[in-house]
């Protein structure tokens, strides 16, 4: 009995190293080995894991993530969010290996790599190995090639395409199906399916703080950006470009293997497209080794699993390290301290007027003489404690509207300077021209945009509020009459994908100042980016304006319309006066839910000129 | 060893299928529906918001449908709605023991062909009038329906996108010496569409669940 007891001891402690053992990639894991594997990250690592289930699947199996923190157990809501999904799709296996060795990776390099700990501390990362958990079972169990999840369609069909249900541009059927047997069917609806509204709930609950979103698949090895409902046609290319090539090159440099560009073929209510649609931020879809279906397609030999993982992690660092740190930056009001958001909106307008950044200005400064040079100076922050060598400042100037955003698609270059910033920051100057004859607006108001890039710090978006390397200066003066109404123009433009509400606040004047909005309700387009909308758009536009009780100005994508201003200095004030009148918009989209804003504002220094 | 899809579906389509005598499958057309007509994604997800998280049934061609007695809400949100037959709606997937000809007389669509029976999808109205020519009817397999790996080859790399139109499932593609080639799941009424485009396809699995 005592050799017994002996031999079970000596067992059971040869068995406890086990628990501390890595995760083995050397064999496909079942689903019951990925819970296995995924409860035990939390178990090897339990001040730096913990479990989340998001929801349940259609068959009611639980859709688990794994959150990385230093604090795992307390939601944050100051710390950068970044959320990596796989098997969308069941047949992918290899995405949720790599799901699970990233996770595995970050967790191992805490103790070794000061920039992951430190990385890890400021943000919160959720992996999601398996989002599609009935799928998965059913490829385990009875047909390894099940691409979509298990709902019963009736008539003999079964599963809904999981990466074609999400609710931006659902429904198209050149890159979907509406036929439920085949395998790209998208569902009786937009977010038909618990699986998308799981994780579309997620998402949509750390939008806050929402950074960068990553949905792996195989295979093809591809690392894909928006759009993927239409062809060569990716928004705001620089950011995301920018990104792009990153990931593609810190996939190279481990194994050799050069991601591809671009599907060229479409994909409509797919996950990326949402997320950028929705959240304007960064979203890539890698698809994953191998290269081809002679090299095994869907079934890669075993071996593959590995090196995908090794060479997807150095890119998935790099995001998360984009999120979560601020290298380089700079200000979008005084107070901004380089926390994002900078500002936020509240039925009052924005909390803080982020359209003046104090690290960009003039000499002369402003008003600005159409078709002079002056020097347009930037102020470059570095909060790495360090010298940072390659930072590059892009300036670029556009019209100005409320929709604006940098680079947005009327952004143009004014040029780009790369340097090196010491502690301390550093200042750029760059020669600009200031735009002779007048804007879209018919007068001569200009906004200059900066975007600050770095290779361990780039912008996730193109809004300034949510990136602390981009910022914006509008820069304006008028002249007024004591006591006569003088009417402003602020132009809005719909830059979103979506049909959207613009709404428009005055800030507060001093006292015996005036100023008043028309009914925005009544205020119609005025220009159209794209063609001009029919008839049966109007209507539709119109429509989902009562659905969501609409008070503000309906546009169409790519649509532009004038807001006049009117504003009254009081009698008697004496020449010179001035005040400031902040005007906040925001353009709320048409969508279902939870709408977010996106703007920004003017602000008109107005001056009493001599009777 | 590469086959030549068309010879096949001129076989195919003079071979008639063996009967193996099934009961008669009952088509059942089910709930009364109406349809909505939508204008995007957006517009469905505020109707169904504004319906309280009631989903439609089934969805296509820009349309919504749902069961009948949502006539008058619908109308009241602003969609106004349209009976509809729901066996020209509602469709399924049926084991059928004829001819292709048949098939395509009824407007079905072929999905596999079988040495014992042809796979086929299609409305309720479809199947009916397959079954009323005479063809028997029966529940399709646990495993089906699903689609046939194949290669496809192609001129250009604009063709893929043809491709997907089409409805084929790709896995993945890359150029080749004469063109582009990709590899993808496929229904054999795919299988037809793309040959009769002038792609070349071949079947790379022929998997079966007879």
């Amino acid at each position: 009995m005592r050799r017994l007891s002996a031999i079970l001891l000596a067992a059971l402690a040869a068995a406890a190293p086990l628990g501390a053992q890595n995760i083995t990639f050397t064999t496909w894991h079942t689903p019951a080995q990925v819970d296995y594997e995924t409860d035990r990250l939390q178990t090897r690592f339990p001040s730096l894991v913990r479990i989340v289930n998001l929801g349940n699947s259609l068959q009611g199996r639980p859709i688990r993530a794994i959150k990385i923190s230093d604090n795992p157990a307390l939601d944050e809501p100051s710390e950068a969010d970044v959320v990596f999904v796989a098997l969308h799709h069941a047949r992918e296996w290899i995405s949720t290996e790599t799901a699970l060795f990233i996770a595995e990776q970050i967790l191992l390099k805490y103790s070794t790599d000061a920039q992951v700990q430190a990385d890890v501390k400021a943000a919160q990362i959720w992996i999601i190995p398996v989002m599609n958990p009935d799928g998965y079972a059913y490829t385990a169990t009875v047909d390894r090639g099940w691409r979509k999840n298990r709902r019963n369609n009736g008539g003999g069909t079964w599963g809904v395409d999981l990466n074609r249900n999400w609710g931006f541009q659902w429904g198209l059927i050149d890159g979907a199906s509406d036929k439920p047997s085949e395998e790209e069917y998208y569902g009786t609806g937009p977010f038909s399916e618990p699986e998308t509204r799981v994780i579309r709930d997620f998402l949509n609950s750390r939008k806050a703080r929402l950074e960068a979103f990553v949905s792996y698949h195989s295979y093809s090895e591809k690392w894909l950006r928006p759009w993927n409902y239409v062809l060569n046609d990716p928004p705001f290319d620089p950011t995301l470009a920018s990104l792009y090539e990153r990931s593609r090159d810190a996939i190279a440099a481990v194994h050799g293997h050069v991601y591809g560009p671009t599907l060229n073929y479409t994909a409509s209510g797919d996950a990326l497209d949402w997320v950028w649609q929705e959240h304007r931020i960064a979203a890539f879809t890698p698809e994953l080794r191998p290269l081809n279906f002679g090299l095994g397609g869907f079934e890669p030999p075993v071996t593959e699993i590995i090196p995908t993982g090794q060479e997807n992690t150095p890119a998935a660092l790099a995001l998360i390290h984009d999120a979560a740190d601020t290298e380089v930056w700079i200000k979008d009001h005084p107070a901004d301290t380089g926390a994002e958001p900078s500002a936020v909106w509240s039925g009052g307008g924005w909390t803080h007027a982020f359209w003046l950044s104090p690290d960009i200005w003039t000499d002369p400064a402003a008003p600005l003489v159409e078709g002079s040079t002056v020097d347009l100076h930037v102020r470059v922050r570095n909060a790495s404690g360090g010298l940072l060598a390659g930072v590059t400042v892009e300036a670029y100037w556009t019209d100005p509207s409320i929709s604006t955003e940098f680079p947005g698609p009327g952004s143009v270059l004014i040029g780009t300077h790369t340097l090196a910033v010491g502690a301390a920051g550093a200042e750029v100057i760059l020669p600009w021209t200031v735009p002779s004859g007048t804007n879209a607006a018919g007068d001569r108001h200009w906004c200059v945009g900066v975007v600050i890039k770095h290779a361990r710090d780039m912008p996730l978006t193109t809004q300034a509020t949510r990136s602390s390397n981009v910022a914006f200066h509008n820069f304006w003066t008028v002249e007024a009459p004591a006591g006569g109404e003088m009417m402003m123009k602020v132009t809005a433009t719909n830059f979103l994908d979506v049909d959207a509400e613009l709404k428009v606040v005055l800030g507060e004047l001093p006292a015996g100042w005036r100023a008043r909005l028309p009914d925005l309700h009544t205020l119609a387009p005025d220009t159209t980016y794209g063609e001009p909308g029919e008839e049966d758009d109007r209507l539709a536009l119109e429509r989902k304006g009562r659905l969501v009780q609409a008070t503000g100005t309906l546009l169409r994508p790519g649509e532009r319309v004038m807001v006049p201003v009117w504003v009254t200095p009081p009698a008697g004030a004496p020449p010179g006066t001035t005040a400031d009148l902040h005007i906040h918009g925001g353009l709320v989209p048409l969508v279902a839910g939870e709408r977010p804003v996106l703007g920004n504002g003017f602000t008109y220094r107005i001056v009493v000129r001599n009777p | 060893m590469k086959r030549s899809i068309p010879i096949l579906c001129l076989l195919a389509a003079c071979q008639r299928a063996e009967l193996p005598g099934p009961a008669p499958l009952a088509l059942e057309p089910g709930p009364a529906l109406v349809a909505v007509q939508v204008h995007d994604a957006q517009e469905a997800l505020l109707l169904v918001q504004a319906l309280g998280g009631t989903e439609p049934r089934l969805a296509g061609g820009g349309r919504l449908y749902f069961d009948e007695g949502l006539a008058e809400r619908l109308r009241g949100l602003g969609f106004p709605p349209e009976q509809v037959d729901a066996g020209e709606v509602r469709s399924a997937v049926v084991r059928a023991y004829g001819t292709e000809a048949q098939v395509r007389a009824s407007g079905a669509r072929l999905l596999r062909r079988e040495p014992k029976y042809l796979l086929v999808e299609g409305t309720l109205n479809e199947l009916g009038a397959l079954q009323a020519s005479g063809v028997a009817l029966a529940q399709p397999g646990a495993r089906e329906p699903r689609p046939l790996e194949v290669r496809v080859t192609m001129p250009a790399e604009a063709d893929v996108q043809q491709v997907n139109v089409i409805g084929v499932d790709i896995y993945q593609s890359e150029p080749t010496a004469t063109g582009w080639m990709l590899t993808g799941g496929a229904y054999e009424w795919h299988i037809d569409a793309m040959v009769a485009a002038g792609y070349g396809v071949e079947r790379i699995s022929t998997v079966s669940w007879e």
